[in-house]
């Protein structure tokens, strides 16, 4: 078992084979070698953050290894699994800090999880939905902003 | 501006996302639905456009498009169509990942070319701009579009073929040099003469025909032309045109080793900063215009091997 606390000095008690699926605490076990039972300091990651976290790792402890065609396998933002579609299910915030805390521990699924999420909530939206949904502030002039659709025709052009 | 509830300092918003996971998100999303999102802000605007972000969006959107497992083939792919015409950062991203080995590219091919190239594209785009990143490519066969700019910088090109050319607009091009090049043929260009900025052309060793196109002597055409060489190309079979004494920037005229005949314009003497003349080797006749002593800038000329030609060059030149 691996002990891990968070920035608000929340301590958790984890599984190798679920704490070894991020590559940061991974490379951490690896260095400080069996013998140690110190807990693994994560203070970029706060106690609700780590217990999605740790939620997400459970859920995939038994996923096989990723096959090495996998990267050429045709993967869109739509490719998701259902029970990750549920995971996500979060208010902006947390979804924001899942993301943050899954490139910080460095979980590319979970990152990738988080990142395509946020894609589809984007996509078929309109400039001006996107920005009221993200809290995005226009700051062009109408004259730039007229000028930047000008150059848009390759996206129409399919 | 709405914004529905005073933003909480601990509530993390997409803003505040360092600038790498910006990227990866909107990454996911298709390059032609992406490009418009430009207009969200000034900042999106910079990460979207950056060539880190648009290499990474086609390599996740285009990743399953196996065709690319032949890179050299120069059959146009249907991505082409796409991406040929698309934004120059994206034009730019899809040659340099996908299309980089390239060495042979035809366009708007005529029917009768040779079969030998087996090909008949039917991209119905122009060539692109970043064409100049193709720097495998030897073999460019062009016909009935736009000249690129860049060609300088296809460093392996070969063979150049060139026909029906339009070009358009405003290209800032300097110096054209395509000699040594037999697979260079077709008639002179017309459109060359639009290239209102060149000051070197030298079309020399090549299998091109003549006649000099008349467009070229238009008003304005080749004003700024210090350099003209078209030595060596044996088919160029024609008068030298009169208008050739409107080129008033010329130091160099090079036009031996073709099949010039005919006099020599007299024209050529208001040709006041010429310093090198070369008609060597041609099939020139008549007598060698006394205007040409008004060139005095002239150092060095050169009318050997016009059996026809007659002159008295002492007399001429004023040599004692």
């Amino acid at each position: 078992m691996v002990k891990i606390t968070s920035s608000d000095n929340q301590e958790f008690t984890i599984s190798k084979e679920i704490a070894n699926q991020s590559v940061l605490i991974k490379n951490m076990l690896e260095d400080v070698g069996e013998s140690d039972d110190q807990p693994i300091p994560l203070p970029n990651v706060s106690g609700a953050i780590l217990q999605k976290v740790i939620e997400y790792a459970t859920m995939h402890k038994d996923d096989p290894p990723p096959a090495p065609e996998d990267e050429t396998k045709l993967k869109t933002s739509e490719d998701i699994e259902e029970r990750d579609k549920e995971f996500m299910q979060l208010d902006q915030g947390t979804m924001f800090e899942i993301i943050l805390a899954a490139n910080y521990l460095d979980m590319k699924n979970l990152l990738d999880l988080g990142c395509k999420t946020v894609a589809n909530m984007i996509k078929g939206k309109s400039v001006e939905e996107v920005r009221k949904l993200f809290n995005i502030v226009n700051d062009f002039t109408p004259e730039e902003e007229e000028q930047i659709r000008k150059e848009n025709e390759w996206c129409e052009d399919r | 501006m709405h914004r529905s509830t005073p933003p909480n300092k601990h509530y993390v918003q997409m803003t505040d996302l360092p600038l790498e996971l910006v990227e990866q998100i909107f990454s996911w999303i298709c390059p032609q639905d992406v490009w418009k999102l430009r207009c969200l802000s000034t900042s999106l605007k910079a990460i979207l456009e950056s060539s880190s972000f648009i290499t990474m969006n086609l390599r996740r959107c285009l990743h399953n498009h196996v065709e690319f497992a032949s890179p050299e083939s120069w059959e146009p792919l249907a991505l082409d169509e796409t991406y040929w015409k698309a934004p120059e950062p994206y034009q730019t991203a899809y040659i340099r990942t996908y299309r980089n080995n390239l060495e042979l590219l035809s366009w708007g091919v005529d029917i009768d070319f040779e079969d030998t190239f087996l090909t008949r594209t039917s991209l119905n785009v122009g060539i692109p701009r970043q064409l100049c990143f193709l720097k495998h490519l030897t073999i460019l066969n062009i016909n009935g579009w736009t000249i690129p700019v860049g060609l300088a910088n296809l460093t392996s090109l070969e063979s150049l073929y060139l026909g029906k050319n339009k070009l358009e607009g405003h290209i800032p091009l300097k110096h054209l040099v395509l000699a040594y090049n037999t697979g260079i043929c077709g008639q002179l260009p017309a459109e060359l003469g639009k290239l209102t900025l060149l000051e070197t052309l030298f079309i020399g060793d090549t299998n091109i025909e003549g006649p000099i196109p008349e467009a070229w002597g238009k008003d304005g055409v080749f004003k700024k032309l210090q350099r003209l060489d078209l030595y060596a190309n044996q088919n160029l079979t024609s008068f030298i045109p009169q208008f050739v004494g409107k080129y008033t920037e010329l130091r160099h005229l090079d036009l031996s080793d073709c099949g010039f005949v005919g006099n020599i314009p007299e024209e050529l003497g208001q040709l006041s900063h010429l310093e090198t003349l070369n008609l060597e080797n041609n099939r020139l006749s008549g007598a060698v215009p006394f205007a040409l002593t008004a060139l005095k800038q002239l150092e060095r000329f050169n009318f050997r091997g016009n059996h026809e030609l007659s002159c008295c060059v002492r007399k001429i030149f004023q040599i004692p």
